[in-house]
């Protein structure tokens, strides 16, 4: 790994920033937003529609419901059911530019009042397990990297151990554990800080694992550099250097992992959303697939592309934060 | 940090005190400020799985204020331990042993890393090679030069900022208050250097170690740097530094320490060992100093032993090869290299690059030269002088603006109605080669020696697979390498042998004509000196020519018959290279061969 990439330092970083001026970016990135929306949206359509199945049957409450034909028409009319597919999803796309996505086909009201108290809680949740899993990762990266082999050896194995662990287990592990045993945390529930922070860990653990390993190489290979000697040689002790330099050039590829991270923890909330009881998006998702109500799946579907998509941008800004090269590379 | 306080000197009229005299007097037990250094008998070794490898014997040095000691050697020679040692930063498996080990008067050997801390920096500054990596990356020099003012309790930030700005204006950097908000990446290799000087002495530290400061600097560049230096050992500091290269620290050092295998093997006054070196090692690496030898001479030991005639069959170590001189191999290929047309030609050559604010940027500006058969051409220049824009060119791989290039009277590159593609070229490709300047970044780092070499003979499709490993084998001795590594990763290898590699391979489709660009530049001297011994056997034996581009003018003036000088894009000097040398006609070459540095002539 120290062998590799030895001019990596004095180059431009690899990264999946977007170059230019910063109004440039803006734009170049809400012109994005929107295509990454609007695909979203359109393939789970069309892929939902693939899916065996008559809504009208999931609206009247499922097969043991035997609808007359009549109830039948009325309630596709209702739905907007018995027009053609391309102009329900021409209808549907004028929704949701307009914020209306619709109403439950299990629940019968609009999406947004099922789906708008479950968002708090799995922002909560994935922001959370994000902090989390950079403390764990950081603590991991500037307690045992050029600490010596045996503590670089146990953080090394305890990452690949953390990364390989599935949040399920973890969840289980640590509610039997924290809550059931000690007693320190409630079991399940959604009841202020303190019924978080076991689930936000049990999706912490596995992803610190991933961070970690990044940071982990790359604070090596910034270690390595001629510029923290020259550090040590200015008089900074060991802790300023680890700080100050290395630590700085270790978080950029980390960063550009976590933004893959948040959207995925929004998705994969739902397994802590279930084993602690909590509501959540994740858990909305879930319930909205197997009931086959097509408009919350929509709208959770688009929720998440819309998260990836102010997450991604977040990172970008923080990546010129803390790495200024990239805007005066691309001006050069 | 306080009881130990030294004599620290701060100019610039800053809220600190002279401290000098009165703390060095309190310091009574210590050098009384007349050595900055007294070593004796300095032994480091590592501790490896392999168990401990001794990197610095039996080392001893003095250093009085005002005065310049260098350490001269070669890598690996321990020259840089010893430096690191003297600022308590050698690796956690160092073991550091002496008989005496005084810095500043100070038990070096007694010092906590508390005590090292409040030394680093504020007493002993230290300057490494290469700015750009020496500098973070991601943050503005000012930014690194204050941190060593906050390290050492410098608070104020109005002061500190004046401090950066005047360590900056100290270090020869106009605008200093623009500067300091560049990071090193932003900043020329010279400026750069300046600010890592900077850095190093913001707080007028009594002693500043440089490690090779001048190295991979242009020859104008590093002219200025020795100037800052000289002067930094005019304000009676002391100056302990490193260089593998004996003309800079001729101009430079005041004593001279030899360093091989570890162990001094050297010293005394600097005029006295470069004029009269006692020790073999000494003198070889005084031969091996291309600039004075003419053309022709041999610069390695090694070299000198066998006639310039018989075949190459010594190894780097001096080992015989495996095997005798290449066999011939039947060219395959049908071209149609003409006996009579130069080798290389280029006639008006011209490029330019768009540049920022829609303003074409030319980097070659009407370039023409013509390389004769079996001669060597140089090209001289600087930085950005356009030279590797032009063996780009030459090379077919960059199109020219305007203008010509044949190619042993082939037409091989052009502009416009005379544009040359590159189904027309492939077939010429094997008449042209390059060596660059870091052979390993041009092998894939998955290949054997055997495989990068196989690899290109692949490319010619010449004979079975068995053929070219035994041509192979072949060509590596023809470089002077052992057949043993033959199965060895390139990373393994040392620098010189790494070179000698590249240029197997570049040998290996029996080329006309090979672009060396800066073949040797991120060589040690005596290495150098084997690979430029090399590559003149070569050319006798193969009739070759070489187009060698430098910006060393020592080496372009011993290889070359035509010189070439450029500056921005542009041919500002050519000729016969003894004569230009000896009558340059512009003041652009005067200005480069008086920022040579030159050894005194030898008793």
């Amino acid at each position: 790994m120290s062998t590799a990439a030895t001019t990596s330092h004095t180059e431009l970083p690899r990264t999946t920033a977007t170059s230019g001026s910063p109004g440039q970016v803006v734009l170049k990135r809400a012109a994005g937003s929107v295509f990454v929306l609007w695909a979203a949206v359109t393939l789970t359509f069309f892929v939902l529609r693939l899916v065996p199945g008559d809504p009208v049957t999931t609206i009247l409450g499922g097969h043991s419901a035997a609808p007359s034909a009549e109830t039948v028409a009325v309630v596709k009319a209702q739905y907007g059911l018995d027009q053609p597919v391309l102009v329900q999803y021409v209808n549907y796309l004028a929704g949701v530019a307009t914020g209306n996505f619709g109403t439950s086909y299990v629940f019968k009201v609009p999406v947004l009042d099922i789906l708008g108290p479950q968002i708090l809680p799995t922002f909560q949740l994935a922001g959370l397990a994000l902090l989390f899993a950079w403390a764990i990762a950081l603590a991991f990266t500037l307690l045992t990297v050029g600490r010596g082999r045996l503590l670089d050896g146990i953080g090394r194995g305890v990452e690949v151990l953390f990364a390989a662990l599935p949040p399920f287990w973890v969840g289980i592990m640590l509610a039997v554990v924290f809550a059931v045993i000690l007693g320190w945390f409630p079991v399940a529930g959604d009841d202020g800080f303190k019924s978080l922070v076991l689930p936000s860990l049990a999706l912490a653990i596995p992803l610190a694992g991933f961070i970690a390993q990044v940071t982990r190489s790359s604070f090596e290979e910034a270690l390595a550099q001629p510029f923290i000697l020259s550090a040590r040689a200015r008089g900074l002790s060991d802790l300023a250097v680890r700080l100050g330099h290395a630590l700085r050039h270790a978080i950029l590829p980390g960063l550009t992992l976590s933004a893959w991270a948040i959207g995925s923890l929004v998705s994969s909330a739902v397994v802590a959303e279930i084993i602690f009881a909590r509501p959540g998006l994740g858990r909305s998702l879930v319930d909205a697939i197997i009931n086959r109500d097509l408009p919350i799946t929509l709208a959770v579907v688009f929720i998440i592309a819309a998260v990836y998509i102010v997450v991604n941008l977040l990172v970008d800004v923080l990546y010129r934060v803390i790495d200024p090269r990239i805007q005066k590379g691309a001006a050069a | 940090m306080g009881s130990t306080a030294n004599t620290a000197k701060y100019d610039g009229g800053t809220s600190v005190t002279e401290a000098g005299a009165a703390s060095a007097a309190a310091t009574g037990s210590t050098g009384s400020g007349k050595s900055l250094l007294n070593i004796e008998r300095l032994s480091v070794s590592f501790s490896t799985p392999r168990g401990r490898v001794d990197v610095v014997r039996d080392v001893s040095l003095a250093l009085a204020p005002g005065k310049a000691l260098a350490l001269v050697g070669e890598s690996g020679s321990g020259k840089t331990v010893t430096a690191r040692t003297l600022v308590g930063l050698n690796a956690a498996n160092a073991r550091v042993t002496a008989d005496r080990l005084e810095v500043l008067g100070r038990d070096a050997l007694a010092l906590s890393e508390r005590q090292w801390r409040g030394v680093r920096g504020k007493e002993i500054g230290y300057v490494l090679q290469d700015a750009l990596v020496s500098l973070d990356p991601l943050r503005t020099v000012g930014q690194e030069i204050d941190e060593a003012l906050g390290a050492h309790g410098v608070r104020g930030k109005a002061e500190r900022l004046e401090r950066v700005h005047q360590a900056l204006r100290d270090a020869g950097i106009p605008d200093p208050e623009v500067r300091a908000r560049q990071r090193s990446g932003e900043l020329s290799g010279g400026l750069r250097q300046r600010a890592l000087i900077a850095q190093a002495t913001v707080l007028n530290p009594q002693l500043v170690i440089a490690d090779e400061p001048t190295t991979a600097l242009d020859a104008t560049v590093q002219a200025q740097i020795l100037e800052l230096l000289e002067g930094l050992k005019e304000q009676g500091r002391g100056l302990i530094f490193i260089s593998h290269d004996l003309a800079v620290v001729g101009r430079l050092a005041d004593e001279i320490a030899v360093m091989q295998g570890g162990r001094i093997v050297e010293s005394g006054r600097a005029s006295e060992v470069l004029a009269n070196p006692q020790h073999e090692y000494t003198q070889a690496l005084i031969d091996a100093i291309p600039s004075g030898a003419a053309k022709g001479t041999r610069l390695s030991a090694a070299g000198r032993a066998t006639s310039s005639s018989a075949a190459v069959t010594t190894t780097a170590n001096g080992t015989p090869a495996a095997t005798s001189a290449a066999a011939p191999i039947e060219r395959v290929r049908a071209t149609e290299f003409s006996a009579t047309a130069p080798a290389l030609e280029a006639r008006g050559l011209a490029k330019s690059y768009p540049g920022p604010g829609g303003i074409r940027r030319t980097v070659v500006h009407d370039v023409s030269f013509t390389l004769e058969r079996g001669k060597t051409l140089g090209i001289v220049g600087e930085s950005g002088s356009g030279k590797s824009t032009t063996a780009r060119i030459a090379l077919g791989l960059t199109q020219p603006d305007t203008g010509t290039v044949t190619l042993g009277g082939f037409a091989w590159a052009g502009a416009g109605s005379e544009t040359v593609s590159e189904d027309e070229r492939r077939r010429h490709r094997p008449d042209i080669q390059l060596v660059n300047q870091d052979p390993l970044s041009s092998f894939d780092p998955r290949f054997s020696v055997g495989k990068v070499v196989t690899d290109a003979l692949d490319a010619g499709a010449i004979g079975t697979p068995r053929d070219r490993t035994t041509r192979a084998l072949d060509l590596l001795a023809q470089v002077g390498l052992p057949a043993s590594l033959f199965d060895r990763r390139p990373l393994t290898l040392s620098g010189g042998q790494r070179q000698r590699v590249a240029i197997a391979r570049a040998l290996a489709l029996q080329p006309q004509v090979l672009l060396l660009d800066e073949p040797v530049s991120a060589l040690d001297v005596s290495i150098q000196a084997q690979v430029l011994d090399l590559l003149a056997d070569l050319q006798d034996q193969l009739g070759l020519s070489y187009l060698f581009i430098s910006h060393d003018l020592g080496v372009i003036h011993h290889v070359s018959d035509h010189v070439l000088v450029m500056k921005d894009g542009r041919v500002v000097e050519s000729g016969n290279a003894d004569e230009l040398f000896a009558n340059p006609q512009t003041d652009y070459t005067r200005q480069l061969l008086a920022a040579v540095p030159e050894l005194p002539a030898r008793a």
